[in-house]
């Protein structure tokens, strides 16, 4: 029996009025996983997450979030969520705020101090503990929202741009405290602009615009058979049709660029270039980078052809 | 400990931490050092001004003439009093949602495993609950300068002072419900011209009883049903008469159809609210309550 899943949508959609943000989403994020989901802006990525999280209802379809129906309130006591919009009462000390989240939570009395000073802790609060949130910038209270979505060990955690306010420093402690939450076996579903990042850390993401998903699946699968590989031969003219055998190639000055190879093909075209005499200076392998890719399947869908 | 009675007790306890909240939030926004500081002024002013009327300017005036007068200064400083309730409510009260939402900091709330309805009940009870203790310590306050200085009471302190935090607690309760879904601004405004909305027609409630206008009684009486801040303040008035005052203001009144003389002053009430009003008064803040319940659960965050 495979385990419940996460997250699973069926053909979960939200209109405005006349505007259609999110068009029938389906799709299922296993336990356990870092789960990009990417857009652009206004794509329907926190329509999607508010209508998980039960704060907003569906214009129609559903899904469950841990196995139970979405808004579902035992479901939530085990999601943590940071918000894109992260505000928290700027007249609470930090520490303060951790508190009445902990209450609000169910976290027993006498477990909420240890939770406070670990997750404290973990986002590089500690010496801030007493200080009211309103003195705090930007990047502080997105470390302090952080924390408060961890309260309670949650199996769930929605983090909705959890670096746009953090520095490098931060986001790096983002990325580490992401990577623990997996190593725990908690779910993340991580909605962000930054693509460098989201390859960095998810197994699998799901691309959404319009309020559609146009692309799902691991990094691997996403961006399979979108390498390429750069040549540079003595005589292009002559390798040119040679390497056009093994995928679209192009002139790019001295280099020859053969399309949608895989890396276990290139000593192939290395070979065919060697049996036809020509002398191989160099061979740079191309790996598409999740922007790339991005950008392409935008492109892809703004232009069908 | 079943599942029932935790819940029961997790929606409790999950109350009182918003009550505890909103409480410490007016707190260190300074709302109750600025409220007891104006009150303490107020109170000193308003004490000169009883001293100052009872001992040099009605020197020699016999008491029964005295009483009339400090009775009703008593009155106009109750209505401010009571406007002081009603703004306070109103002002508390109308970004206590709202304004949550749109700063985002709902959001963290929301999405935690927490009834809704736990959010209203809470702000709710913390802002009645300070409502509440205001208006009995301010009043007390005011009361005991004026027995100090006057020696004169009113005939039903206690009552007087319940009806005035029962004027700022229906205010309130309009403010929190209208909070749910409007911007702070717009749901202040509305909740402040209701108010003197309902007191202009009360006055012309008092205006149709002295003239034996039934159109004007009938206004009036509609008014004070949708909403009671207006028949909650008759009954601070009837809790403050002076009855000499009620006794020359009814020898003033004008013949009725039937004969009856009826009290033609607007600024006094000649009966206390009855029992049936008191109930739908506590009624219309349960009504008023379950509407903002319905609204909230339905607002999407």
């Amino acid at each position: 029996m495979t385990a419940e899943a996460a997250i699973q949508t069926n053909s979960l959609a939200k209109s405005y009025g006349r505007i259609q943000a999110l068009h029938g989403l389906t799709m299922t994020v296993p336990q356990g996983e870092v789960f990009g989901f990417l857009g652009p802006n206004g794509a329907g990525k926190t329509t999607a997450v508010r209508l998980l999280l039960g704060l907003a209802r569906p214009t129609s379809g559903g899904g469950t979030l841990l196995g139970r129906p979405l808004g579902d309130r035992g479901a939530r006591r085990e999601v943590g969520y940071l918000p894109e919009l992260f505000r928290y009462q700027g007249w609470m000390r930090a520490d303060e705020v951790l508190r009445f989240h902990c209450s609000l939570t169910g976290i027993a009395r006498g477990d909420r101090g240890d939770q406070i000073e670990r997750v404290l802790s973990t986002v590089g609060l500690t010496a801030r503990t007493k200080d009211r949130v309103g003195a705090f910038s930007k990047g502080m209270q997105q470390r302090l929202g952080i924390g408060v979505a961890l309260l309670g060990d949650p199996k769930l955690v929605f983090l909705d741009e959890p670096t746009s306010a953090l520095d490098p420093v931060g986001r790096h402690d983002v990325r580490d405290i992401i990577s623990t939450l997996a190593a725990g076996g908690a779910t993340v579903f991580l909605n962000s602009h930054l693509l460098s990042e989201v390859e960095r850390i998810c197994q699998r993401v799901a691309i959404v615009d319009h309020g559609t998903i146009i692309a799902t699946g691991s990094l691997d699968e996403l961006l399979a058979g979108h390498d390429s590989v750069r040549i540079r031969v003595g005589d292009h003219d002559d390798a040119l049709p040679v390497a056009a055998r093994f995928g679209s190639a192009e002139r790019d000055g001295d280099w020859i660029v053969v399309h949608q190879l895989p890396d276990d093909r290139i000593p192939d075209l290395v070979d065919a270039l060697v049996a036809a005499k020509m002398r191989v200076r160099g061979v740079v392998p191309a790996h598409q980078s999740l922007e790339d890719r991005f950008l392409e399947l935008l492109d892809a869908e703004a232009s069908p052809s | 400990m079943t599942g029932a009675t935790g819940g029961v007790r997790f929606f409790v306890t999950t109350s009182l931490v918003i009550a505890r909240a909103t409480l410490l939030e007016t707190a260190r926004r300074k709302l109750i050092v600025a409220l007891s500081i104006i009150t303490f002024v107020v109170a000193l002013l308003s004490a000169w001004l009883f001293h100052h009327i009872t001992n040099n300017a009605l020197d020699g005036v016999p008491t029964e003439f005295v009483d009339i007068i400090v009775s009703q200064l008593l009155v106009f400083i109750a209505f401010a009093f009571s406007c002081v309730l009603a703004l306070t409510g109103a002002f508390m009260a109308a970004p206590a949602i709202g304004s949550e939402i749109e700063s985002g900091i709902a959001l963290a709330i929301v999405s935690r495993p927490i009834p809704r309805a736990t959010i209203i009940l809470g702000k709710w009870l913390g802002l009645a609950l300070l409502l509440l203790v205001y208006t009995i310590g301010a009043g007390v306050a005011e009361l005991a300068i004026l027995k100090w200085t006057t020696d004169y009471l009113p005939p039903d302190p206690s009552a007087l002072i319940m009806y005035l935090a029962a004027v700022g607690i229906v205010v309130m309760t309009l403010g929190l419900c209208l909070s749910t879904r409007m911007g702070t601004m717009a749901a202040g405004i509305i909740v402040i011209v209701v108010f003197f909305a309902s007191w202009m027609l009360g006055i012309a409630g008092g205006v149709g009883e002295a003239i034996h206008n039934d159109g004007l009684k009938t206004t009036a009486s509609v008014a004070h049903v949708i909403f009671p801040s207006d028949g909650l303040w008759r009954g601070a008035l009837y809790a403050m008469n002076n009855p000499d005052v009620t006794f020359i203001s009814g020898a003033a009144g004008i013949p009725g159809p039937d004969g009856q003389i009826t009290d033609p002053n607007p600024f006094l009430a000649s009966a206390p609210p009855d029992g049936s009003y008191v109930v739908w008064c506590g009624a219309w803040v349960l009504l008023i309550l379950g509407l903002t319940l319905f609204s909230f659960r339905r607002r999407e965050i």
